[in-house]
């Protein structure tokens, strides 16, 4: 990383995370898995592309949340929702919330695909397409 | 500088140049392959790792310009409603690819015939035919024969992959509406298979396979080919093809690992460097033969780039449905708006797919409006979307249009001080009318399906997968860049053999008819031993 969060940033952080995630839906808030501690650590650790522009956003950063992100460039909006989102949903307590502990390997039941009596139908239709 | 030589030099170590290399290495044809990338270690894929959905935005993004990795070039796309998506590597785009493996269907091929719309092909499905049929072995392709949208063909190597949840509901619907649905084909094994693993369901394909299942070329081909002889290059971009006093190629100039300029003489050059790449190397390699570029007497080089305009349609469900597993590529997919209809307000057709909605990060980040989306509106977001939602993606077949094209871009230069490549293109206004059509057609799929709720994004323009038609096929030398054969008009032992010399687009995914094109021409080559002169004669 070319830069390190500050407290100040972290203080940042905090308050952004707490408008974006406030907790729902069984989901728990940012303020709950204190996001702006390991959490958006792990986030940068994945992406250190990205700690400079997140920086230099975060220093712009004045108190009141809601304004912020409203009137943030797109581009810029952007980054932050993705970083402070995957800091969020990378968190184990979170991912148990949600019932979905990430991309895994399945065995999928070989003992067939699925709709097989629609496509035995299927392949007695006539053929459709235009014999050129 | 040093100087090799070789029989047959391939440019490119993506699909049509795995293709090629293979099956001429099984005639016994000394074969050197030049790739700007470097081999790929599935360890580094990140598709079985926490953070795989950031990894996939950033260092696994499919546009170059994004992941701005060592083996890119920059490409620039500001003047391009479509970005662009390829991967440069050994394997080249197939690495990220969905692995659709979808024929073109007969009447793709004679669009002016029958629609009186750009022009017919001057080959046709018969004559790709056997081809199609035996990467489908090669490819160890998984699905099943039968679809009445095509013409009969041979059993897939391996039984379809599941279908999903998400996929027998909406075939269920399709039959209901009396709409075309078919298991989809994807080149990613079902079973064990040669050298792969059986998909595993991850839905990681567009970020590298882990498990081995997709067959990427450099999985699928590569590994007999080099047991076979072939000599693959990495990390060798080249930036120029020499001609001989003949008018022949004979050679092609390329910067190594370490940026020192290497010469390769060869007595015939494939050049498999995808629509963009290929065209970039043809127009940079300027001569007072060629002074628009090589094998550019037509003027055709860089012309008719077509895109593959794409919308996607969410279908959100009340029933968990584990959605973000899954193969990323098809589930089921529909030909019922393929082809031109007299009530329509525009010609030609879609193509759909439908598959996963991926994972948590997706559903929080996805455009599904114009408004910023954050607190109790993004927790609703993602508590309806992840699992419980289905995406139908559709791809618009895109006509040829001669404005839509690359050029050099001399005023920006990449890190070795070659021009930069720009895309200029525009979606058609027959693509803006087909696709909102398909779009609403969509719409009616999945609420039949059962779906509560829908999104559609008519135009999403972040996902140029399939950029073609940049060296066009035909007989004419004055409209076209090569023959039917692949051979170039201009220079008699320059052969183009990746999507670049497409005529139409279809709307089918193009990757089985890059590789049935490759194939046919190296076949072509072996049969005939050239049937041309080669630089040595």
């Amino acid at each position: 990383m070319s830069r390190r969060l500050s407290k100040q940033h972290r203080t940042a952080i905090a308050l952004l995370a707490r408008s974006i995630l406030p907790g729902a839906h069984n989901q728990p808030s940012a303020a709950e898995i204190d996001l702006e501690v390991a959490a958006i650590d792990r986030a940068l650790k994945s992406r250190p592309d990205m700690v400079g522009d997140f920086c230099a956003i975060l220093d712009r950063f004045e108190g009141d949340a809601e304004c912020f992100l409203q009137d943030l460039p797109e581009m810029e909006f952007n980054l932050v929702m993705t970083l402070i989102c995957a800091a969020y949903l990378m968190d184990q307590s979170v991912k148990k919330s949600l019932g979905y502990f990430g991309q895994e390997a399945l065995t999928p039941n070989r003992g067939g695909f699925g709709a097989e009596e629609l496509v035995i139908e299927l392949m007695q239709q006539p053929k459709r397409y235009r014999d050129v | 500088m040093s100087t090799t030589t070789t029989e047959v030099l391939v440019i490119g170590a993506g699909l049509s140049g795995a293709v090629a290399a293979l099956e001429l290495s099984r005639a016994d044809i000394a074969v050197t392959c030049l790739e700007q990338g470097e081999w790929q270690d599935p360890a580094d894929y990140p598709g079985d790792k926490s953070d795989f959905e950031l990894q996939a935005l950033g260092p696994w993004n499919a546009n170059p310009n994004l992941r701005k990795a060592n083996a890119d070039y920059p490409i620039l796309d500001d003047s391009s409603e479509i970005k662009p998506m390829l991967y440069n590597a050994v394997g080249g785009s197939t690495i990220l690819y969905s692995a659709h493996w979808m024929r073109f269907l007969p009447g793709d091929f004679r669009v002016k015939t029958l629609d009186g719309v750009a022009d017919d092909w001057p080959i046709s499905y018969r004559d790709l035919a056997t081809f199609y049929d035996l990467n489908d072995i090669d490819f160890g392709v998984s699905g099943i024969a039968g679809d009445p949208a095509y013409p009969d063909h041979p059993e897939y190597p391996l039984p379809p992959l599941p279908i999903q949840s998400w996929g027998e509901r909406v075939a269920a619907a399709h039959h209901r509406l009396g709409w075309h649905w078919w298991p989809g084909s994807n080149a990613i094994a079902s079973q064990p298979y040669r050298n792969r693993r059986p998909c595993v369901q991850r839905s990681t394909c567009r970020a590298g396979c882990n498990e081995g299942a997709k067959a990427s070329v450099d999985r699928s081909h590569w590994p007999e080919a080099l047991a076979r002889g072939v000599k693959l290059i990495t990390r060798a971009r080249v930036y120029r093809i020499l001609l001989n006093d003949k008018g022949l190629a004979c050679a092609a100039l390329y910067r190594d690992a370490n940026g020192d300029i290497q010469r390769i003489d060869a007595n015939l050059v494939l050049l498999a460097s995808h629509a963009i790449g290929s065209a970039r190397l043809l127009l940079s390699s300027t001569s007072t033969q060629f002074p628009d570029g090589l094998a550019n007497r037509s003027g055709q080089v860089g012309r008719n780039l077509m895109m593959h305009p794409l919308c996607r349609i969410i279908g959100f469900f009340d029933e968990p449905m584990m959605s973000w597993q899954g193969h990323w590529g098809q589930s089921i997919y529909s030909l019922e708006f393929a082809e031109t209809r007299p009530e329509h307000d525009f010609v030609r057709g879609a193509k759909w797919n439908l598959g996963p909605s991926g994972g948590p990060l997706t559903a929080a980040l996805y455009p599904l409006d114009e408004a910023r989306c954050w607190g109790g509106p993004l927790h609703s977001k993602i508590d309806k979307w992840l699992g419980r939602s289905a995406v139908w993606g559709i791809t618009a077949e895109d006509l040829p249009e001669p404005h839509n094209r690359l050029i050099l871009d001399h005023d920006h230069r990449d890190s070795a001080g070659d021009p930069t490549i720009r895309l200029q293109y525009q979606v058609s206004e027959n693509s803006r009318r087909l696709l909102d059509f398909m779009a609403s057609r969509a719409i009616e799929s999945f609420t039949e399906a059962g779906a509560y709720e829908t999104s559609a994004r008519r135009l999403v323009t972040d996902n140029g997968w399939h950029a073609l038609g940049t060296c066009r096929m035909g007989e004419n030398p004055q409209t076209s860049v090569v023959n039917p054969w692949l051979r170039s008009h201009d220079v008699e032992n320059l052969y183009i053999i990746d999507g670049s010399v497409f005529v139409t687009s279809s709307s089918v995914n193009p990757a089985a008819t890059i590789a049935a094109l490759a194939r046919r021409c190296a076949d072509q080559l072996i049969k005939t031993r050239y049937n041309s002169r080669v630089a040595a004669t």
